[in-house]
């Protein structure tokens, strides 16, 4: 999976290109890690992004745990497997997903 | 990458192999050991009052193995299906069956034991002796069947290990009583049978070990939840089995006269001698048959064809090498073995070098025809296995050895084993051709195997680690691709394989060695089947403490349409089934 970043002051963008799952969620939670402190609006864009499983939703959540205390999180540009999977699971309650 | 390499199989079928040996070896030596206890201490009369209860014995053995192997076949069928009402229904009944008869036996075999000691001899003599030997078995009928048909329900249950303690113990404790009964307390013949009552009674306690272990997975239930036809499809299973048994004594009975007819007393030793050798081969021969048999159930009800293929072919390797093994040595050492039986009158040993020589030539063909009467009972496939019984206990061998012993003279009697085997495997070709061609191409070849047509199939092995499970992962969603499933389908199989895997390698801290994954695409559905040999887990039934949780299983319970799950033989079989 390929994670690039848009720093714009507060405001990050993560673009994800791959599949985000149990070997790749770790890789993703490292770079959050590093970034979100000071950060106010993170926005994921899910564009290129083909695959989620169950790691890579425990990481959205918990970064959302963090973005609830210091800002918002907003996750854009869902493909229709990756937004099943949030209907499903009720990720969709817990979560900002712009169309 | 990622071929189906059969490891846990071949573990399962090596963890029941040496058990199911040392069963099979338990009571083999112990009726030899016994024969000789009686015959040393008590004299040939009391031998002879042994050999009487012979078709009794034969009766018991009859009885057990029609509802306990009918039983526990039927059990791992019903397991593998899921239907585990179905499976506690017969392990229920097949158990009651075998208190309710032994009851009976205990209470008319005394009642009428005058007039079944009349039957069986006209000697005074040997009549009492029958009666003193055989009232004690009738007495314990109830407990010998509970001791000789649980530990087919315990191997079925995963415990072969315990199944061949409980035999062990019970032939071992018998052997050292009968000498205590014999000897020390002077109880005669009788002696010989509490020798047996005391071995199963010592038994008895690993059986109630196996009953109150929390570990067992079958139950009983109340009998008025339990369907009368039942008792037709148990009798109907075991059937081949325990008819093997009544078709031996006819056999046995009817060669002799045979033998007797045109060779004498010579020959009939000679057979005796041949009948003695097939005991000792059959320790091998039950072995292999009744280790590969609750695997092949189980298997062959899940659908997950290659694995029964492995068993079977592996069992019929196992077979033919044994009995070349046998072969060699009957062939090179048949003075030996006819010293070891007393043979030293020249013309006793010229007729027993050629009975051993060419009888022996048949032990592959027993072994291959036993093989399939146990397989093809395991696969329900009840009429060919009883006509194995027949045709190779009687229909060819008793009018080939009266024809060729007419024809060739006495060593026509001895190639007629030979050709009852070869026209057995013959007759099973063809049946096995006609099922094959009645179901239109739905199961074909020797082993009936069922093929899955024009469904798309993966059938792979994973090692235990995260990499294989992200691998089989997008294997499988090019799989799906590859076959017109919608990509969201694909991609959430692909999702449904890694929630279920990485779950299985993080549960077990004991490293997961191999997982076998079985994908099939049908028309409706896909199901994805996984095996693994760990700690026992139910996917279906997991619910996690947090109200909220996105663990994998609490994932793969949202995406998948269903979750079946049974623990089969010690191993996790889970089935996930994602609709089209």
């Amino acid at each position: 999976m390929n994670i690039d970043k848009i720093l714009e002051d507060n405001k990050l963008i993560i673009r994800l290109d791959g599949r985000l799952d149990t070997n790749t969620a770790p890789k993703l939670e490292e770079e959050l890690k590093k970034d979100l402190p000071n950060i106010t609006e993170l926005v994921l864009d899910f564009e290129d992004l083909k695959y989620i499983s169950s790691a890579g939703l425990r990481v959205i959540l918990s970064t959302q745990k963090i973005m609830n205390k210091q800002g918002n999180l907003a996750i854009e540009n869902v493909n229709d497997f990756v937004m099943e999977v949030f209907e499903a699971t009720g990720f969709v309650n817990i979560l900002t997903i712009k169309e | 990458m990622f071929k189906r390499n059969f490891n846990i199989l071949s573990k399962k079928y090596n963890e029941f192999f040496l058990p199911t040996l040392l069963i099979s070896m338990a009571i083999n030596i112990t009726v030899i050991v016994e024969t000789i206890i009686v015959g040393i201490t008590l004299g040939s009369t009391n031998l002879a009052a042994m050999a009487l209860v012979a078709p009794i014995f034969a009766l018991f053995a009859m009885i057990y193995l029609l509802f306990a192997l009918g039983g526990s076949t039927l059990v791992s069928v019903a397991k593998a299906e899921r239907k585990n009402d179905d499976a506690n229904m017969f392990f229920t009944m097949s158990i009651s069956l075998l208190l309710l008869i032994g009851v009976l036996i205990a209470v008319f075999g005394n009642i009428f034991i005058d007039n079944i000691a009349a039957l069986v001899t006209s000697n005074e003599t040997l009549a009492q002796l029958f009666k003193a030997y055989v009232s004690i078995f009738f007495m314990g009928a109830p407990l010998l069947f509970i001791i000789m048909g649980m530990p087919f329900f315990m191997r079925v249950d995963d415990k072969p290990k315990l199944a061949s303690t409980v035999v062990i113990v019970v032939n071992i404790v018998n052997i050292i009583m009968d000498l205590v009964f014999i000897l020390v307390f002077g109880l005669g013949i009788a002696g010989a049978a509490l020798g047996f009552v005391a071995g199963a009674l010592v038994g008895l306690i690993f059986i109630f070990k196996y009953i109150l272990s929390t570990e067992r997975t079958m139950h009983f239930i109340s009998l008025s939840k339990c369907k009368l036809s039942s008792i037709y499809d148990i009798t109907s299973t075991g059937l081949s089995s325990a008819s093997g048994q009544f078709f031996m004594f006819l056999k046995l009975t009817l060669i002799n006269i045979i033998v007797y007819s045109v060779l004498g007393a010579p020959g009939l030793a000679a057979f005796a001698v041949c009948y003695q050798l097939l005991s000792v081969v059959f320790i091998a021969i039950s072995g292999i048959s009744q280790s590969m048999s609750p695997i092949v159930s189980i298997f062959y009800g899940e659908k997950d064809y290659s694995g029964v293929d492995f068993t079977i072919k592996r069992s019929l390797k196992i077979m033919i090498t044994a009995c070349i093994g046998f072969i060699i040595i009957f062939e090179a050492f048949p003075v030996a073995i006819l010293n070891l039986f007393g043979f030293n009158n020249p013309e006793y040993l010229t007729v027993g070098i050629n009975a051993i020589r060419i009888y022996s030539l048949s032990l592959i063909g027993t072994g291959i025809t036993f093989l399939m009467l146990f397989y093809t009972q395991a696969i329900q496939r009840k009429t060919l296995s009883f006509a194995i019984s027949f045709t190779q206990g009687l229909l060819i061998l008793i009018p080939s050895a009266y024809i060729l012993s007419k024809v060739i003279g006495a060593n026509g009697i001895w190639i007629s084993f030979l050709v009852a085997e070869i026209g057995t495997i013959i007759m099973i070709y063809f049946a096995t051709k006609l099922i094959s061609k009645r179901s239109e191409g739905k199961f074909s070849g020797f082993f009936l195997l069922g093929n899955y047509k024009d469904i798309p199939v993966l059938d792979v092995t994973i090692t235990g680690s995260i990499d294989d499970a992200l691998g089989l992962s997008e294997k499988l969603i090019n799989f799906a691709e590859e076959n017109k499933i919608d990509e969201k389908i694909a991609l959430r199989i692909g999702m449904a394989v890694e929630e279920m895997a990485v779950n299985t390698i993080n549960y077990n801290s004991d490293e997961i060695e191999f997982i076998d994954v079985l994908s099939k695409i049908g028309e409706e559905e896909i199901t994805i089947s996984f095996k693994d040999s760990g700690i026992e887990f139910d996917p279906s039934k997991h619910s996690s403490e947090e109200k909220e949780s996105f663990e994998n299983i609490d994932v793969l319970q949202k995406i998948a349409d269903d979750i079946s799950y049974a623990r089969l033989i010690g191993l996790n079989s889970t089935v996930i089934t994602i609709k089209k």
